[in-house]
């Protein structure tokens, strides 16, 4: 299921805000309250491997360090253009105190709020459903995505794959992120060899269920 | 029918001549600007009053230039707006003023009649003469009126005066190598006076050569009106120069020169005399870049290498005995202050004669010291300046090439190795002129460590406080009040009285006096509480986000622990960690308001007895919540220091200080520290205070440091790259140190490894 991730080094502001928003986010879905990451560029394969609907960040996540580490040398906007090479549908929201250094970059966010803004609860629950709201629309999006690999996957599988069908495939797949694992098709006979198998096995137990099934019915009927 | 043209109307000459020139004086520098440029040696200038008799009085121009003949007469002098300067700018070798083709009906301006005069070599005199109101009649065509003959067209030459001042003239009459022009005004329109002949003097002082030796350009005055006027005319060139240096090399490896330079009122004096081994200002050049008589001037390097240490030990100047004079004029209005040039006379002549010339036998060997041509710039000037474009305030200031006048003075029997180029025009570019080159680098090297050294002097000369003005004006009334008493004992009756009124007015001055000086006490104070209000701005402006994002700390931990009390189960844990962050939180929000009320405190602004150790560390503690929000650690070093002193100034410095710091410290990755630190400092036999702040940024780029107390100066950028900070804390400190007469200074912090910013003022 989706989740959302807040990103800000002031973890004590952070644990608050996600508090209270919680109740704002659908039941299905997870809050990942996170300190900033290493690099601004480990933030596209985080995203996908926590599978991540919706980001919210601060610009300045170089005020405060996790004990015993320094803080980092990047800013909210730098994780913003990284996310972005990589996902340019992925919804990302600021939320920060420093609004005046970010202007610049609005055309990259979904937009820039302020957290003094935010300290009013009618507020705060607003744009929670507009961020909700992207966020779902960025899941379903991948989803029909993921579907429509699956789709493509069957294809191949079975043989009735075109060419556009394979490349759109691929593309998906890098998309993604998936590992890019070579065609089906190139392994098919190994794939058919083995479906085989597990079909013989299946067989096997079936037999073995059924006949078991008819000596308890015949103890049952004596 | 021949086609269409264009006609001029006689009038046009009246509004060429005497309306548009407003001075007198200035129309006869414009005659004698034309004897300048048609190359000749002399010019001299007759003002004749006769004393007052308008019918007898004439002006007369007259040089020993390259005249006219009559066809030159003709095509040039008589087409309005001919000007041959525009073609060929220079005379022989010498650079043409004049270029609008006008000057000549400046004449118009000072008499009513002009009287032509002129003969070229190997050609017979020719003349004519002008009655300018002939002019004066609208609707006339300029063509239909028909100049005047003279009857005798003979008229004198001079010639440069002799050594003991004794000038004479020439008869033209046959004598077929003689050329020059005369030029003689008569029916004068104005009544010349002795300040006119002054300012006339001083005008044309400009234009001859500073260097007395040498024989440009002679002008000399005639007038009947007093004898002292006459006579030739000095430059006044010298006399200007903010430093003068005066290089003499006879041999071996040292050079002696003089330095005079001019103080704040513009009175030259001479400095210093000494001498100096060559390799400490003219380094030695690597041998190898020494080029051949060949050479190509574009590829010379410098020759100025300043820092470098010399690569093959010393080399003793080839060139033979040589005299140097360098110049410096800065082409600013303090220079010509105390005369009556002008600016732009001052630039019209640098523009002209800037440069540092050769003179063989006190001749002139051309193309060196022309200016803004390539072989003129001999030494490369230009592209030395380009290369380190650094101010008079820096070590390494250069003088740039149109404020030099200089000359450089060699003999052809002393210096046989300097020898003229066959191929072109100037000397040959061997060791020898490298070697000259060296020298003239040096003399130059000692005259703008002069001038550099000279500037801070003249920075705090500029600055003298108006307190101290006021202190000698009090002092001076004071001595007149008592003399003026003693003088009264001394006195009786009407002369008593007399005196006695004096002392009255004398009194109220001092009265006004005193009320300046309280006034200024005044003045001061405000100046220390509106310096404390703008500390306590920029503070705001650097920590109110702190507070900002404080109060946005509570509000949210607020929030939580309300829908964290609505949970079922209550995590009563979470919520009382909520609160508590709540707390923390509106603590620090407490501390900046704390900060910010007892910053202006009254008994803050009066000077007190204090510990300034302890006001350092009151204020460290308010400030540490603030810093440790951003991970930064905020100490002091103290030492007790207590004395008296303006509390609210000690802290307009600190605070200043530490905000840079603050922001200084976010910008390097190295673990985040600001050190204050506090000692007693003896500096000058006063008794003081250091102050200073280091942090764990990135320090001060070397040639920022100066900079940086200049307002509005700032290189701290918002992390996206535009500018972020006012750039006035730093000039905030520069104003309390400038008035309690302190000092300050930036470099590295050893432990830290960021900027340290240390400011020294004195304890009463």
């Amino acid at each position: 299921m989706p989740a959302l991730a807040w990103i800000d080094d002031d973890h004590k502001l952070r644990d608050s805000f996600v508090t209270t928003i919680r109740g704002s986010v659908p039941k299905t879905w997870r809050v990942l309250s996170v300190d900033p990451l290493s690099s601004a560029d480990d933030y596209s394969d985080w995203i996908a491997k926590n599978d991540v609907a919706v980001l919210i960040l601060d610009e300045r996540l170089a005020d405060k360090a996790k004990r015993g580490k320094t803080p980092v040398n990047y800013h909210g906007h730098d994780v913003v253009s990284a996310v972005r090479k990589k996902r340019p549908e992925f919804p990302v929201f600021m939320i920060t105190g420093w609004e005046q250094d970010v202007d610049s970059k609005k055309g990259e966010l979904e937009d820039i709020i302020s957290k003094s803004a935010i300290r009013d609860d009618a507020a705060r629950n607003a744009y929670m459903q507009r961020i909700i709201r992207a966020g779902m629309r960025y899941y379903e999006a991948r989803q029909a995505e993921i579907n429509e690999m699956s789709t493509l996957a069957e294809k191949v599988a079975l043989g009735n794959a075109t060419k556009k069908d394979k490349n759109r495939l691929r593309a998906l797949q890098s998309g993604l992120t998936i590992a890019a694992v070579p065609l089906v098709e190139e392994k098919r006979s190994d794939m058919l060899n083995e479906l085989e198998k597990k079909l013989d096995a299946l067989d096997q137990l079936t037999v073995k269920f059924k006949k078991a099934l008819r000596e308890s019915n015949k103890g049952k009927s004596k | 029918m021949g086609a269409r043209t264009f006609k001029v109307d006689a009038r046009t000459m009246i509004a060429l001549g005497r309306e548009s020139i407003k001075q007198h004086t200035t129309a006869l520098v414009e005659l004698v600007k034309n004897s300048y440029d048609a190359g000749s040696k002399v010019v001299e200038i007759n003002v004749h009053t006769a004393a007052g008799d308008k019918a007898a009085a004439f002006l007369r121009v007259s040089d020993a230039g390259c005249g006219m003949t009559d066809e030159q007469l003709e095509q040039r002098w008589l087409r309005i707006g001919y000007s041959e300067k525009r073609g060929q700018p220079t005379t022989g070798k010498r650079r043409k003023t004049g270029e609008k083709g006008i000057g000549r009906i400046s004449a118009d301006r000072l008499g009513g009649i002009l009287e032509l005069r002129t003969k070229a070599k190997n050609s017979a005199p020719v003349g004519l003469s002008v009655v300018w109101d002939d002019f004066d009649k609208a609707g006339t065509d300029l063509e239909k009126i028909a100049l005047g003959v003279l009857e005798d067209m003979n008229f004198s030459v001079p010639h440069p005066s002799g050594p003991d001042g004794r000038t004479f003239k020439s008869k033209t009459g046959t004598a077929s190598s003689l050329s020059g022009t005369e030029l003689t005004i008569r029916q004068v329109r104005d009544s010349w006076t002795v300040d006119d002949c002054i300012a006339l003097r001083d005008e044309l002082s400009i234009f001859t050569s500073p260097f007395h030796k040498v024989q440009d350009f002679e002008i000399r005055l005639v007038t009947d009106l007093d004898p002292q006027l006459n006579g030739v005319i000095t430059s006044s060139v010298v006399p200007l120069s903010e430093v003068e240096v005066k290089v003499v090399y006879r041999a071996g490896n040292s050079i002696s020169y003089e330095i005079w330079d001019r103080d704040k009122v513009g009175t030259r004096s001479f400095v210093r005399k000494d001498s100096i081994e060559i390799a400490q200002v003219a380094p030695l050049k690597i041998a190898a870049e020494t080029k051949s008589d060949e050479d190509d001037d574009s590829r010379k390097t410098d020759g100025d290498v300043d820092g470098q240490q010399p690569k093959h030990g010393l080399q003793t100047p080839t060139c033979g005995p040589v005299e140097i004079r360098l110049l410096f004029l800065p082409r600013k209005a303090t220079t010509v202050r105390a005369t009556k040039l002008s600016l732009s006379d001052l630039k019209q002549f640098l523009d002209k004669n800037a440069g540092i010339r050769i003179y063989r036998d006190n001749i002139r060997v051309k193309p060196y010291g022309d200016p803004r041509t390539p072989e003129g710039d001999w030494l490369r000037l230009g592209a030395r300046k380009a290369q380190d474009p650094a101010g008079a305030a820096r070590k390494t200031f250069r003088a740039a090439p149109n404020q030099l006048v200089g000359g450089v003075f060699l003999t052809r029997d002393n210096n046989p190795k300097i020898a003229d180029s066959s191929s072109r025009e100037g000397l040959v570019h061997g060791a020898a002129f490298e070697d000259l080159r060296r020298l003239v680098l040096g003399a130059l090297r000692l005259l703008e460590t002069h001038y550099h050294e000279g500037h801070q002097k003249r920075q705090e000369a500029l600055k003298a406080p108006v307190v101290e003005s006021v202190e000698g004006v009090r002092g001076e009334l004071q001595l007149l009040s008592e003399f003026l008493t003693s003088a009264r004992n001394g006195s009786e009756g009407a002369a008593r009285r007399d005196i006695e009124r004096s002392i009255d007015h004398l009194n109220l001055a001092l009265n006004n006096v005193r009320l300046i000086e309280q006034s200024l006490d005044e003045t001061s104070e405000q100046a220390t509480i509106f310096r404390g209000l703008a500390t306590l701005g920029i503070a705001a402006a650097v920590f109110a986000h702190e507070t900002e994002s404080s109060i946005n700390s509570v509000v949210a931990a607020c929030a939580a622990a309300g829908v964290l009390i609505n949970e079922k189960p209550v995590g009563i844990k979470q919520v009382a960690s909520e609160i508590d962050k709540a707390v923390q939180a509106s603590r620090r929000v407490a501390a900046w308001g704390h900060f910010a009320l007892t910053r202006v405190r009254q008994d803050k602004r009066r000077r007190k007895q204090i510990d300034v150790e302890h006001l350092a560390r009151s204020l460290v503690t308010s400030l540490k919540p603030t810093f440790r929000a951003n991970e930064i650690d905020l100490n002091l070093e103290g030492k007790p220091t207590s004395g008296l002193t303006f509390p609210m100034d000690i802290e307009s410095v600190l605070i200043n200080l530490l905000t840079n710091a603050y922001e200084f410290c976010r910008q390097s990755d190295r673990k985040r520290q600001v050190t204050v630190y506090v000692e007693p400092l003896r500096q000058n036999g006063k008794t003081g205070v250091r102050l200073a702040v280091g942090d764990s940024g990135s320090g001060v780029n070397k040639e920022f440091e100066e900079r940086v107390w200049e307002p509005l100066f700032t290189t701290r950028t918002v992390d996206n790259g535009s500018v972020a900070g006012t750039g006035l804390g730093l000039s905030i400190v520069q104003s309390v140190v400038d008035d309690h007469k302190g000092s300050r200074g930036v470099s590295r912090d050893p432990k830290l490894k960021g900027a340290l910013f240390s400011v020294w003022l004195p304890l009463g």
